[in-house]
C-alpha cells in the first residue's frame, strides 16, 4: 500500500508529490484565473453593451447645431447688431471648437468613429480653428472683408458635419464591423473563461474524491493494524489462545462481575503430561502442532462464555462462569479429561495425549485471584499426586496446614 | 491665452488667470467666512464670475444669488479626482471644489440642483448623488483650468473609475459640461 510511511526514494516522493499536490494546484491557478477573468470580461461586457448610437447622434447633431449658432452670431455681429458682443462671438466659438473633440475622443465616439471620417475631419476642423482665432479677435462690426474670409472658413465645415449626421443617424440599429468583432471575440473569450471554471470545477472535484476515498483506506489499515497488534500483544501465538496477559486481565474482571452478582467462578488449572516427551521425541513442530490440536478439542467442550487460555509451555487455564454449585466445576474438569482421552492425529502420527486438572472455586475457596490460582495450583498439584489424567478439587480442608505454612513461609 | 477679464459679466470668455495672491487671499478670506455664522454674507468675487447659484442658499453676495469667481470656488478646498470619462481617451486628472462642499458652503437646502450650461443645456442632479459620490465641480483638468474649448469653465465630474456603475446614460446627462449656473431646490 502506498500508505506505508516506508522510506522511498527520492523520484518517486516527488513525482508522488506532483500526482497529489500539482494536480491541485494547477486546478486551483485555473480556477481562481478563469473566475478572476470571467469577473473581468462580464464587466468589460457591461461596458460595451451600452447604446451609444443615440449619444452619438447628439454629439454630431449638437456639433452641427453649434456651427450654425457660430456661423449666425459672426453674421449678426458683424453687421452690427448692438445686441451682441464680441465676447459672445468668441464664446460661440470656443463652444463650437469644445465640440470637435467630442466626435473623436472617449467610449461615447465609438459609432461616429465607425460609421464617418470624424478621426480625419475632426483634425483638420481643428487646424482651421486654430489659425482663425486670431481672425475673430480682430473682426470689428463692419470689417466686411475678414467677416467673409472668416465666414467663408466656416462654410467650409457645414458639409461635412451635416454628411456626419446623416452617416451616423443611418448607423442606428447597425453595429460597425469593429464593434461586432469585438463582441464576437468576447464572446469567445467568456465561452473559454467558463469552460476554464467548469473544468477545474470538475478536477477538484475529484480530487476530493480521492482523497476522501484515501483517508477512509488509510482509517481502515490503521484500524486494522491496531486491531492486529493489540491481538498479537494479547494472544499465543501458536495456539491463538488467549496468553497470560489477557488471562488475568479476564480472570480480575471475571471476578469482580461475579462479586457483584453474587456468582460462583470456577478456575481450572490444566497441565499436559509428559508434554516434554512428544516435544524431545518428534520435535517442536509437532510439538506446537499438538498444542495446537489439544487447544481446538478442549475449545469444543467448553460453552461460549467459558475463557480458555495457554498460561505457557504445557500450561492451560480455564475460567468457568454462571455456576450453579460446585457440581458444574467437577463435571467440567471431568469433561475436558476425558476430551483428550481418545488419541490425537498430528502430521500423520497418532499420539495419546493426557492432561491432569486442578480447580478452585470462587468465593468458595478464594477471595480474590491471588488466592484461586493459589488454590486451583494445589489442586493440579493433588491430580498429578495422584497419578495424573485425572481432575482434583481443591478442599481446603485437607490442604489447609499446607495453605497456612505456605501463608507463613 | 486668457481673454480680457470683464468683471460683472456672468458670461466668461476663457477663464480667468488669476494671479496667487488673489487666490490665497480670496480662499482665506472665504474659509474664514465659512466657519462664522451662516448668516453672514458672502464676499464679492474679485475675478470673473463663472457660476452662479441661486434658489435655495443661505448665503448670497448678490441681489438673492451667490457668484463666484475661480478663486472662490477653489478655495472652498480644492479635490482631485483621476477617472475615465466617456469622451476623453484613457484616466485625466481632474481637480475643481466637491458639489457637496460649494452646496454646504452656501447653506443650501433642498433635494436637487438644476445645472445650467453655456449653451443652455439644462440636466438636474439630485442631492442624493453627492452623498452617494465624489462629485467634482472640475475647474482643472491636468492642473490647468478648464477653457470653454475643453469643456470649462465647470465640468460636473463622476468618479466612473471608481464607480464602474456610474457608467451610464443618466449618469452622463447628468455630467454637464461648461457649467455656469446652478439652481438649488
Amino acid at each position: 500500500m502506498a500508505a506505508e510511511p516506508s522510506p522511498r526514494s527520492l523520484g518517486g516522493g516527488w513525482r508522488s508529490w506532483v500526482g497529489r499536490y500539482g494536480l491541485l494546484m494547477v486546478a486551483l491557478v485555473l480556477l481562481t484565473g478563469s473566475l478572476a477573468l470571467s469577473f473581468h470580461k462580464i464587466r468589460q461586457q457591461h461596458e460595451t453593451d451600452l447604446v451609444d448610437v443615440g449619444l452619438s447622434l447628439w454629439l454630431t447633431t449638437q456639433a452641427d447645431f453649434e456651427l450654425q449658432r457660430l456661423r449666425h452670431t459672426l453674421d449678426a455681429y458683424a453687421l452690427g447688431r448692438r445686441d451682441i458682443a464680441q465676447s459672445d462671438l468668441l464664446e460661440r466659438f470656443e463652444i463650437f471648437w469644445s465640440r470637435m473633440p467630442l466626435l473623436v475622443e472617449g467610449r461615447d465616439s465609438a459609432t461616429i468613429r465607425d460609421a464617418t471620417d470624424a478621426e480625419i475631419l475632426v483634425p483638420a476642423i481643428i487646424g482651421r480653428l486654430q489659425a482663425m482665432e486670431p481672425q475673430l479677435h480682430a473682426l470689428r462690426p463692419g470689417d466686411d472683408v475678414l467677416h467673409a474670409e472668416v465666414a467663408t472658413s466656416l462654410e467650409r465645415f457645414v458639409q461635412p458635419l451635416h454628411d456626419m449626421v446623416v452617416q451616423v443617424g443611418n448607423s442606428l440599429g447597425e453595429e460597425g464591423d469593429s464593434r461586432k468583432a469585438a463582441r464576437y471575440t468576447l464572446y469567445l473569450e467568456q465561452s473559454a473563461y467558463l469552460l476554464g471554471i467548469v473544468v477545474s470545477g470538475g478536477i477538484l472535484l475529484a480530487l476530493l474524491f480521492r482523497e476522501t476515498g484515501r483517508a477512509r483506506e488509510l482509517l481502515a489499515e490503521a484500524k486494522e493494524a491496531q486491531h492486529r497488534a493489540w491481538h498479537l500483544a494479547h494472544h499465543d501465538p501458536v495456539t491463538q489462545l488467549p496468553n497470560r496477559w489477557l488471562f488475568e486481565d479476564r480472570l480480575e474482571h471475571t471476578l469482580r462481575g461475579a462479586q457483584r452478582d453474587r456468582q460462583q467462578v470456577a478456575l481450572h488449572y490444566l497441565d499436559l503430561d509428559h508434554f516434554k516427551t512428544v516435544n524431545d521425541n518428534f520435535g517442536h513442530v509437532v510439538g506446537d502442532r499438538l498444542l495446537v490440536a489439544v487447544a481446538r478439542r478442549l475449545e469444543a467442550v467448553l460453552r461460549q462464555s467459558d475463557t480458555l487460555a495457554r498460561l505457557g509451555g504445557d500450561e492451560f487455564a480455564v475460567i468457568q462462569t454462571g455456576l450453579p454449585d460446585a457440581s458444574g466445576a467437577r463435571l467440567l474438569g471431568e469433561r475436558l479429561v476425558s476430551a483428550l482421552r481418545s488419541p490425537l492425529e498430528v502430521d500423520g502420527q497418532v499420539l495419546n495425549a493426557s492432561v491432569s486438572i486442578g480447580i478452585g472455586l470462587y468465593p468458595e475457596h478464594a477471595s480474590n485471584a491471588t488466592e484461586l490460582h493459589r488454590a486451583a495450583d494445589r489442586a493440579l498439584y493433588g491430580t498429578k499426586a495422584a497419578g495424573r489424567d485425572g481432575c482434583t478439587m481443591y478442599d481446603p480442608v485437607s490442604r489447609q496446614p499446607e495453605r497456612r505454612q505456605a501463608l507463613a513461609g | 491665452m486668457m481673454e480680457a477679464a470683464r468683471p460683472g459679466s456672468a458670461r466668461v470668455v476663457g477663464c480667468c488667470a488669476l494671479s496667487r495672491r488673489t487666490l490665497i487671499l480670496s480662499c482665506g478670506s472665504l474659509m474664514l467666512v465659512g466657519q462664522e455664522a451662516r448668516a453672514e454674507p458672502l464676499p464679492g468675487p474679485r475675478g470673473q464670475v463663472i457660476l452662479t447659484v441661486t434658489g435655495a442658499i443661505g448665503r448670497t453676495n448678490s441681489s438673492g444669488m451667490a457668484e463666484l469667481d475661480l478663486a472662490m470656488l477653489e478655495g472652498l478646498g480644492l479635490h482631485e479626482l483621476t477617472t475615465w470619462t466617456p469622451w476623453t481617451n484613457g484616466e485625466t486628472e481632474f481637480a475643481g471644489v466637491l458639489a457637496s462642499r460649494l452646496l454646504s458652503a452656501l447653506d443650501a437646502h433642498g433635494s436637487e440642483v438644476v445645472g445650467t450650461a453655456l449653451n443652455d443645456y439644462k440636466s438636474i442632479i439630485p442631492f442624493d448623488d453627492f452623498d452617494s459620490y465624489d462629485v467634482l465641480l472640475a475647474t482643472r483638468m491636468n492642473g490647468t483650468p478648464l477653457r470653454i474649448r475643453n469643456k470649462g469653465p465647470i465640468w460636473v465630474i463622476y468618479p466612473w473609475s471608481q464607480y464602474p456603475e456610474l457608467n451610464d446614460e443618466v449618469t452622463r446627462r447628468k455630467s454637464v459640461w461648461q457649467l455656469n449656473h446652478l439652481h438649488v431646490r
